[in-house]
């Protein structure tokens, strides 16, 4: 058999000087690493003094001077990172006099100069900080970037950075609309990027669910949705016919939760939609709001197709006092035999089961007296139930 | 005839009111440092002097060693406790450059953080005196006692330092705790007057917290709640779970402070 065993020994030799190099490579950067640790901690104990004063002269009407001693790349660095913090944790004088302080430091021209100047990694890096430090002089550029960027988690780091920066609402237009071309329904993540520009947002908002494209109104209802203003119900209203079925229904919720009464021509329309979660929406809207002159509606959506409707309608009525209470039992009795009737049944039990275990709360109790006093005059003829005193 | 005995404080102490006065009568505002030294001759004083004047030409400043006391004195111009503290920055990097600090140094401005009494002065280097041994921090000097105590929770170690700055030299005593058990353990332990915390909480969260102290001490434990939780649910849990009030982040340390006092007042 032949063997070149002076190729195998050859094979050896490099393979020995391989893993040497390699051993080399990691124990030089765990060192350096090392080495740029203990230097932050360092740091961080010298900066300490120069911190708190800081903290404590962030409110003046002059930003804090920078630090009376030079600072290297790393402590440049660190100083960064902890104003960076600083500007995220607070608003007004004390935001503005970090912001001042980052230019008096340098760090603003410094990141400026790698955003235009540096490489891939660098530029995302550079557009990360900028963002933190609300450069608004770094919008064009960062919409550039942005403009030619790949889709890939990089492209929010840009995308926020921009609208921690915005100089107005124009820059966040831009901003959504190169982020749309992607055509992804990232709209909630959207959303909360524009909350972070120092924008009317609602008023953005708004003018977004005006728009003809179905993604700026998505965004548009998303970012209104903790909107509780009578004037966002009127804006999103005419949304509730969209043929789109999610703007559909985001409308409707967002109309649902923004009102204090709903006419009821609104009622009779939003309870006639094909989708039951409208529908459901609707009847929950009504027993929230204790709208007592809509019984009869309810009282017609206990016997809706869809289990949901009437399962929201029954625990809707509930709510609805001692009117609401009778009416379900009565509505219970008539449909008394069938699916639905045993479904409604078994359910006001449930409840009296519940209420009595909570009968210290005056509310609880009333409800406990009324829906058993109903309860037994309609249902429950062969049982007896206490009534609470 | 009467014989005066004074002791060594009494001496510095004497002799910084004077400094202090006259700085007052010049510029309406005086600052002072008071730092524990160890061998200063003249010359490295005029290195001090020059060092510091050299950071703020604005202000002038007057450096004298107690030699009784080791202790170094620099009173400043015009001092507001902003620059004050800015000049303290600067004095000691010089003394730990120099291997000269021996305690920590204690930063006041008269008659911002109280009336320039003989006893006032006094228990301002009596502070200074006594931090020898310490690490060289740099502390503010306040008059006012420490009646209202107040407990932050927060994992964001920015908040918990910056609330803790405010409220002390606001005269608060300040506790500060990292997580929610950390936090309870604190409350069981100082009763705290007010409770400062986020709702995001590692081992037990905000909402726990809160219910605890509330069962602990239902009349008394007042809690604040700050937190970037902005939603309507998270508020009204947090208040149905007892809090007094909600501030949310990023934070506004005036709205906050006014809070704090609303609740603490009746102290």
């Amino acid at each position: 058999m032949y063997i070149n065993i002076e190729v195998a020994i050859k094979f050896l030799y490099v393979l020995i000087i391989l893993n040497l190099v390699f051993a080399v490579v990691v124990y030089a950067m765990k060192f350096k690493s090392m080495k740029r640790t203990r230097m932050e901690r360092r740091f961080e104990v010298k900066i300490k003094d120069y911190f708190t004063y800081v903290l404590v002269n962030i409110e003046g009407k002059e930003p804090p001077h920078a630090p009376p001693f030079s600072l290297n790349r790393v402590e440049q660095e660190v100083m960064q990172e902890r104003l960076n913090d600083m500007i995220e944790n607070f608003t007004g004088t004390p935001r503005e006099n970090c912001m001042e302080l980052c230019q008096r430091l340098g760090l603003v021209q410094y990141h400026l100069d790698r955003l235009n100047k540096g490489s891939y990694s660098v530029k995302i890096d550079a557009a990360y900080h900028l963002g933190c430090m609300r450069v608004q002089e770094a919008v064009p550029a960062l919409l550039k970037l942005l403009q030619t960027h790949k889709r890939n988690s990089s492209l929010f780091v840009i995308a926020r950075s921009i609208a921690k920066c915005a100089r107005d609402e124009q820059d966040v237009k831009d901003m959504v609309e190169i982020l749309l071309r992607h055509n992804k329904g990232f709209y909630d993540l959207l959303v909360d990027m524009i909350k972070e520009a120092d924008i009317d947002h609602g008023a953005l908002f708004a003018e977004f669910i005006q728009r003809k494209s179905n993604e700026f109104i998505q965004i548009g209802l998303c970012g209104l949705k903790d909107y509780t203003q009578p004037t966002v119900a009127s804006a999103v209203y005419r949304l509730i016919d969209s043929p789109d079925r999610t703007i559909q229904y985001k409308a409707v919720e967002i109309y649902l939760k923004s009102v204090h009464f709903i006419p009821r021509n609104v009622v009779q329309k939003l309870l006639q939609h094909p989708m039951d979660e409208v529908r459901v929406l609707t009847v929950q809207a009504i027993a929230d709001l204790k709208l007592v002159a809509y019984i009869d509606v309810m009282r017609d959506a206990l016997l809706d197709e869809s289990k949901r409707v009437s399962d929201a309608s029954a625990r809707g009525l509930l709510l609805l006092g001692e009117e609401g209470i009778a009416k379900l039992c009565g509505v219970t009795a008539e449909v008394r035999g069938s699916e639905q009737g045993g479904y409604l049944q078994m359910l006001i039990e449930e409840e009296i089961k519940s209420l009595s275990m909570q009968l210290h709360d005056l509310d609880q109790l009333t409800r406990y007296n009324s829906l058993a006093y109903h309860y037994e005059k309609t249902l429950g003829k062969n049982k007896r139930i206490y009534r609470v005193v | 005839m009467a014989v005066v005995l004074r002791n060594s404080i009494q001496e510095i102490t004497l002799q910084l009111l004077q400094f202090i006065h006259s700085a007052i009568k010049k510029s309406a505002s005086c600052g002072v440092i008071m730092a524990p030294c160890a061998n200063m001759n003249q010359k490295t004083l005029d290195q001090a002097k020059m060092l510091m004047s050299q950071n703020d030409a604005t202000q002038s400043v007057h450096l004298f060693y107690d030699v009784p006391n080791q202790v170094l004195c620099a009173v400043l111009d015009c001092g507001t406790l902003g620059s004050t503290h800015y000049a303290s920055l600067v004095l000691k990097d010089f003394l730990q450059n120099q291997h000269l600090l021996q305690g920590q140094l204690i930063v006041s401005s008269f008659p911002e953080n109280g009336n320039p009494t003989e006893s006032a002065v006094a228990k301002f280097i009596l502070q200074a005196i006594q931090s020898k041994g310490n690490e060289g921090d740099i502390h503010f000097y306040t008059e006012a006692n420490a009646a209202t105590s107040v407990l932050i929770a927060d994992t964001d170690d920015v908040v918990r330092e910056f609330i803790k700055i405010r409220l002390e030299l606001k005269g608060y005593r300040v506790y500060e705790a990292k997580d929610g058990q950390e936090a309870y353990n604190i409350f069981v332990r100082v009763l705290p007057d007010l409770v400062i915390t986020e709702l995001n909480l590692p081992i037990m969260d905000g909402y726990q917290l809160i219910r605890q102290i509330q069962r602990n001490d239902s009349n008394e434990g007042k809690v604040i709640v700050l937190t970037d939780k902005q939603l309507t649910g998270d508020m009204s849990r947090a208040y149905e779970s007892g809090a007094s009030d909600y501030v949310t982040k990023p934070l506004s340390i005036s709205e906050l402070e006014w809070k704090i006092k609303r609740l603490t007042t009746n102290h």
